[in-house]
């Protein structure tokens, strides 16, 4: 079970994603990442307060956006990554390749810089 | 209907089981994504400290997801048995599935350099699992994963008590 709520700052969409983003969710959200890419919105935030889980298919939703968006000179920004999302993350090294910050109006704000 | 069956102890008319100290579930599902999160949220409630129980899902549920979308990929429908062991230091979690045969050594570790979209699991589940062991027998793949545990109350208890 995945919910999400899609809400646009200025340039940047914030994802904040609650529940699951698994193999059973990944696609769904991938077609809201189709959407946003055809909307030409390339900067996105992904606020996962509410993400209890995370597989190895989640994070190829959200590495597959990142990839894309890089190539169009936009970005992926993680906010209040904790619990098992963080512990893949360090483990997959993702905190290397991603901006990982404590809040959502800090990750949005970063945009701007 | 799920089939899960939550099961402990020994039972009316069985022996005690042998071996090491601890306490033995089993739960067996229809190989559907749907129906994982019924163990996972058993292992959710182990009562274990939180790193450790962050790992021992994450390798489950790849495990899981293996045995439904490659085992039995594009074949009928089966089952899958989830055998959970607890004892006093030790998690064991066993995935057992009658689908097609897995070959671990057929998959390349990841090029973490490279941020993959895919072929992850198996990497995951050695990282966080500190013996895992797989076997083809009777037509099943078995998937045996283990961790070194401390209960959260006993970390808790060493941590007030300041006890190693």
């Amino acid at each position: 079970m995945l919910e999400y709520d899609k809400a646009d700052q200025g340039d940047v969409t914030v994802f904040a994603l609650k529940g699951n983003l698994d193999a059973l969710t990944a696609p769904a959200l991938k077609k809201e990442i189709e959407a946003l890419l055809s909307a030409r919105r390339i900067n996105v935030v992904f606020d996962l307060r509410g993400l209890e889980l995370i597989d190895s298919s989640g994070v190829g939703a959200i590495v597959s956006l990142f990839k894309r968006v890089r190539t169009l000179q936009g970005d992926v920004k993680i906010a209040r990554l904790t619990g098992q999302p963080y512990e893949i993350f360090k483990l997959l090294r993702l905190d290397r390749a991603f901006e990982i910050y404590d809040g959502v109006d800090t990750a949005v704000r970063r945009f701007s810089v | 209907m799920p089939t899960s069956q939550p099961t402990s102890g020994p039972g009316p008319g069985r022996e005690p089981p042998q071996g090491p100290k601890g306490e033995a579930f089993l739960f067996v599902l229809p190989a559907r994504l749907e129906y994982r999160d019924a163990a996972r949220a058993f292992l959710s409630h182990l009562c274990l400290r939180m790193e450790a129980q962050h790992h021992i899902i994450s390798a489950f549920v790849e495990a899981f997801n293996n045995s439904v979308l490659h085992a039995y990929e594009g074949g009928p429908p089966g089952a899958i048995s989830v055998d959970v062991f607890l004892g006093d230091e030790i998690l064991r979690v066993v995935v057992t599935d009658e689908g097609r045969p897995f070959e671990p050594r057929d998959v390349p570790p990841p090029d973490l350099d490279a941020l993959p979209e895919g072929g992850l699991g198996l990497f995951i589940i050695e990282s966080f699992m500190d013996r895992v062991r797989y076997d083809r027998i009777d037509g099943r793949n078995v998937l045996s994963m283990e961790k070194h545990i401390a209960k959260a109350e006993e970390v808790a208890l060493s941590e007030h008590t300041g006890a190693k």
